[in-house]
């Protein structure tokens, strides 16, 4: 079963994908590999568990935040990608956490998020991983999370391949070659 | 899981200072954990990156180079973090070489799993097939 029919036989609905919070891109593509930038536990624009885990937030509500970070992360990775289904595994992830003061649960936070991918992705969804507690995050929220993605070869890709590249027709060429100005602005 | 191999690289997870899996450091680098404790965790630390590099692709002459290299320490002395990094980096030079050292993040955390001092992450690049 593909990561698509499995969120919806889970009944997970993605929120929408978030907005940047300052001048950055969602995702950023090189080869096979997509990397997202930190995602925070926001939905419908509003940043939801604020506060440091072991001091304002529970260990479980750390667990629910990084669970809605990976929402938001498979969001943008299907913005991204189109479909879940062109993943091929997840790779690598950073997990941080908003600790309070000697607070050493992090990968217990993280692990919200990482058995969301596991449910959603089955064996493809195991990741290296490093969770480790932070001072502060941006806008007080207690958990974010930065993800790499393998990208499928996919048939898509290669049905591409296949198609013999387009031959100039002889009416293209004059429209082209008559209105670069208008094109070009 | 200890690493995964994609794109010719291996992505190491964030790796402790345990050894028979049990942590030998706990605490704060520059309180509960001296300098010189905190330069035997960083090494060790390394090293378990290492072997959870080889478990991954069999045996480390496959691996071309370590673009990059993360400290994490949990201490408030810079200077001393710095020092734990150098030691980290100069390990990962004599693995591969001083030729194209790592590109080194030294993040500086504020708590980490079970109350260790550092964590040490790498990216290897693997050497062409």
């Amino acid at each position: 079963m593909g990561a698509e029919a499995r969120i919806k036989q889970l009944g997970i609905e993605l929120p929408s994908v978030p907005a940047p919070i300052a001048n950055y891109v969602r995702s950023a593509r090189v080869g096979n590999l997509l990397f997202l930038a930190g995602h925070g536990p926001s939905k419908d624009g509003k940043h939801l568990y604020i506060g440091k885990v072991g001091r304002e937030l529970s260990i479980e509500e750390g667990q629910q935040a990084a669970r809605l970070v990976g929402l938001n992360l498979l969001a943008s990775t299907r913005e991204a990608l189109g479909s879940l289904d062109r993943v091929k595994r997840v790779v690598k992830v950073l997990g941080m956490v908003n600790s309070a003061d000697g607070f050493g649960d992090q990968p217990k936070v993280i692990n919200g998020f990482s058995d969301l991918m596991v449910d959603v992705f089955g064996e493809a969804g195991r990741h290296a991983r490093s969770a480790v507690g932070m001072a502060a995050l941006p806008l007080g929220i207690s958990v974010e999370i930065e993800m790499i993605v393998e990208v499928a070869d996919g048939a898509t890709t290669g049905a591409r391949k296949a198609v013999a590249p387009r031959k100039p027709t002889a009416a293209r060429k004059p429209a082209s070659r008559g209105r670069p100005a208008a094109r070009r602005r | 899981v200890p690493a995964v191999v994609a794109g010719g690289l291996v992505f190491v997870s964030g790796q402790d200072p345990e050894a028979g899996g049990r942590l030998r450091y706990r605490g704060r680098v520059g309180r509960e954990v001296t300098g010189r404790q905190a330069r035997a965790a960083i090494r060790l630390a390394t090293l378990n990156a290492l072997a959870a590099a080889r478990a991954a692709v069999g045996s480390l002459t496959a691996v071309r180079r370590c673009p990059v290299l993360v400290c994490f320490v949990d201490g408030e002395d810079d200077t001393l973090s710095r020092d734990l990094a150098a030691g980290a980096v100069a390990l990962i030079g004599r693995a591969f070489g001083t030729a194209a050292p790592p590109l080194l993040w030294l993040r500086p955390a504020h708590g980490l799993a079970g109350g260790m001092p550092v964590e040490v992450e790498l990216l290897l690049e693997l050497a062409a097939p």
